[in-house]
Order: structure tokens, then sequence, then C-alpha cells
């Protein structure tokens, strides 16, 4: 994100803050919707990030955090207060299952592609909660090591242990063998 | 060379488990995550290809989504024309006017409950309220009319001097209870409207006043050191009969009382009973009422409606 871009927005301008709503909504979404077990609660959460940024980016310190660290510092959140809601409703959405993608009927090949992702999502709901967030802040949301830390509150070498160890675990699952 | 690096940081502590790992070894996984995320995966690396795939697949799923024309509306990034063109999205914030007239609404429908609550509780028979008022809160007791209590405590009053009657006395016990009784009914009776049925009950009040206190002092009169009890024709005490005729003025509906009163007096004189004072007293409705003579029978009731309490 360009940081002329940001300190506009910082500023209050909304060109800008427009700007930067489009940059960041699809990450965000992509991200919430790896953390959250259907796409319309991924999407709620996503709009109430996005809200929460535009109201705290006049606070944001640009020197102490980087862009990308504020606003899924802010999803971070956000994401840990639907679990917490959902938790209140008697809901769990740690341990819902993911919805699945669609199995639309289509050639074969395309039921294999499906088969696989659900295999997948089997896989990465075998590791623990902070494995599995450090990846999907590298992964889906296309955060570097040194802004994942920012977020989480731990150092990028912690950062990078964690998702050396992530890789590890999966790449010596059996599931994975699945895969191929 | 490069130093090991150890995992630090403060949700590392379950990071402590292997050993250290070489940077190299970190450095690596860390270039596959970003080429991951970068969605350019090695030919044949099933997990990354699989993790970009899903990936993808989010992303289709998000543009299908609606534009967030409420978040742009919040912004003020959003025109007119942009509205009309963006897809339709849930609706999660309100205006500030829409709150207003909610909150108006509420309170407009809260005060217009406890007005109805209101009128319904207050509904007396006639009203358009009454029906639903009796629905919810069951027949009411009609509220017992004072003269009818009234004329039920001259009716017991009336029982004890019948009694006594035929003795030409009445006990203390009993002329203290019958004169209790007649301060009761005097007392509901001039709190009680103006009225025909109430001016007789009242003369009725006075005849019983003065006839318990005729038998008193027969009662009396007999025992060793008889002194005149102080009995009051209205049956609470009265100065008359203290002061030798010496009548205080009457106030109020004790001027409706405005008749002879000195029976007691009379009675206190040795020889002198109350035969021959006859109050002739005429009730609106045109009934005598009349002190009985001695060894007769109370005289018939003005509230003639009234059952006979023996």
């Amino acid at each position: 994100m360009d940081p002329e871009v940001t300190s506009e927005a910082m500023a209050g301008d909304a060109p800008a803050i427009d700007a930067l709503v489009r940059y960041f909504r699809p990450a965000v979404y992509r991200y919430c919707r790896t953390q959250l077990p259907d796409s319309q609660t991924a999407e709620d959460v996503t709009q109430e990030v996005m809200l929460a940024m535009v109201q705290a980016l006049p606070t944001h310190r640009a020197q102490a955090h980087s862009i990308g660290a504020f606003v899924f510092g802010i999803a971070a959140n956000k994401v840990a207060m639907a679990h917490r809601a959902s938790y209140r409703r008697r809901e769990d959405l740690a341990h819902a299952p993911i919805e699945r993608l669609d199995p639309a009927p289509g050639p074969a090949d395309q039921v294999q592609s499906q088969d696989t992702l659900n295999r997948l999502l089997r896989l990465l709901d075998e590791l623990s909660p902070q494995a599995r967030e450090v990846l999907m802040l590298r992964v889906a949301a296309g955060l570097s090591a040194y802004e994942t830390g920012q977020v989480l509150g731990i150092s990028e070498g912690a950062v990078r242990v964690a998702q050396h160890r992530a890789l590890r675990t999966l790449r010596e699952n059996p599931a994975l063998d699945e895969l191929r | 060379m490069t130093a090991p690096i150890a995992p630090t940081g403060a949700r590392g502590d379950s990071l402590h488990d292997d050993g250290l790992i070489q940077p190299d070894t970190l450095a690596l996984s860390d270039a596959y995550l970003d080429t991951v995320a970068a969605r350019t995966p090695s030919p044949g690396d099933e997990l990354a290809g699989t993790l970009t795939a899903w990936l993808d697949q989010i992303d289709e799923d998000f543009t299908a989504l609606p534009a967030p024309a409420v978040l742009a509306i919040a912004l003020g990034s959003l025109d007119a024309t942009d509205l009309d063109a963006a897809p339709t999205a849930p609706v999660r914030q309100f205006a500030a006017g829409t709150h207003r007239r909610r909150r108006m609404a509420t309170l407009a429908a809260a005060m217009a409950i406890a007005a109805a609550g209101t009128g319904v509780a207050a509904a007396s028979p006639g009203s358009l309220l009454y029906p639903v008022h009796q629905k919810l809160f069951g027949p009411v007791a009609p509220r017992p009319d004072p003269l009818d209590i009234a004329s039920g405590l001259l009716d017991r009053v009336q029982g004890l001097t019948q009694a006594a009657g035929n003795k030409q006395h009445i006990r203390s016990d009993q002329t203290t209870a019958a004169q209790n009784l007649l301060g009761q009914a005097l007392g509901l009776l001039t709190s009680a409207p103006t009225s025909a049925r109430r001016t007789a009950l009242l003369n009725r009040q006075h005849s019983l006043a003065a006839e318990v206190n005729r038998l008193a002092v027969n009662g009396t009169r007999n025992e060793p050191g008889f002194k005149a009890p102080p009995v009051s024709t209205l049956g609470v005490t009265s100065n008359t009969s203290q002061h030798g005729g010496q009548k205080q003025p009457l106030t109020g509906d004790q001027k409706d009382l405005s008749t002879d009163t000195s029976a007691g007096d009379h009675a206190n004189e040795p020889g002198v009973t109350s035969s021959g004072a006859t109050t002739d007293l005429t009730s609106p409705g045109g009934a005598d009422v009349t002190t009985a003579p001695q060894g007769s029978q109370p005289s018939p009731s003005a509230d003639s409606d009234q059952p006979d309490p023996n």
C-alpha cells in the first residue's frame, strides 16, 4: 500500500480512505473466511473490520505498526469477538466444520478438486489455533513474518518458527498423501 | 556463520519443544509461504497447489458478494449515482433520523399503553372500557352503602333494647355495647350524603339512644351508690346529660337532630321516666318515630325495610 495514500487516509481524506478500503477488503475477507465457518459471518466481520479501521485511522501510528499489521490486528480481534459471541450463543465456531466448497455438478475433475480442497481443510483443522492463525495471516492476508508478529504480539523469529512447524506438521500428516 | 534462531515471544512457549532450528530452514519455509501467498506455487507441490486453489475459491466467493454500499455511505465517499448503481447490501447502520424516529415511536407506544391501562383500571360501570375492566379485574363487589351498615348497627341496638325491654333495664356491659354501636352508626350517618333515608336513620338512632339511656338508668338506679351514667342520646358522651340540661350548641348534622334530647335529663330525676318523652319525629317517608313507653315494644323502625334482627 502506498504510504502516501495511508497518510492521506489518516488525515481524513475520503478518496484515500475509500482506496484503503478497496485495497484491504478482499484480503480481510479472505483471512476472515479462513477463520470462520461460513461466508456470511466472514462478510459481516469483514464489514465490521472496515468500519473499525476507518474509525481508528486517525489514531493509527504509522511508525509503530505497518498499515497491514494495523488492519489485520483489528481483523484478528474481530474474529476472536465473533468466536466469543458464538460461544455465548452456544455455537462453537472454532470447532464447527468449515463450510465446504459448493459441490456444484460438473466434470469429474471438478469433483475431484472439490474433494481435494475438503481434505486440505481437514488437514488445517488439525493444526493448533495459533499455528493456523500464523499460516493464514501469512498466506491468506499476505502479511510478512514481521507484520504477522506485530498482529499477534510476538517476534518475527517466533513467527518464522511457528510457520515452519505448522508446515512440517502438515507435511508429516499421512492425510497429505490423499492430496496427491 | 549464522546463529540458530531460538523461538521467542509472548505466545512462544509451545515453540520450545524441539530445540533449535537452523535459520536457513526457517528462511526456506518463509519463502515457501511467500510463494503460496503470491499464488505461484511450485509445480508438483500438492500442498501449495491445494492452498492456492482454496484461496482462489474464497476470492471467487468474495467477488460474488454485494459491494459494501453501506460502508461507502459511512465513509461519505459514495454519491447518489453510486448508490443507485450499487447492488443491494444488507443494511446494518441506521441514519440518526431513523434512530430518533424509533425512539419517538417507542415512547409514544409506551405512553399509549400506560394511558390505556389507566383508563381500563379506572373504568366504571357505563363507560366503554368497563367490559375490558371486568375482563381483566373480574366482577367487582359493590361497595356497601354506609346507610345500610348504619341501619344494621341500629338493628343490633334495637335487638339489645328489645331483649332488655322486658326487664325494663339493661346491664352495664350491654349499655356500653349499645353506645358503641350507636356511636358507629352516628359516625356513618354524619359522613353520608344528605338524603331522606339518612334523615330517617338519624332519627332512629336518636330514638334508640334515648331508649338505651332510659334502660341504663333503670338498671343502675337500684344499685348502691347509684349515680346516673353520662349517656348520650347520640350514642357518645354528651354534654346535655351532664350539665343539668344546659345544652351545648349543636353543630352540623347534630342540628338535624334538634329534637328533645332531654330523656336522660329527666331520667336523672327520681320517678321520672321517659314514658312521656315522645319525640314525635316524623320521617320524610311519613313514618312516625316515637319512643315507646316502658314495657312496650320498641317503636317501628323508620328504616322499615330492614329485617328484624330477631
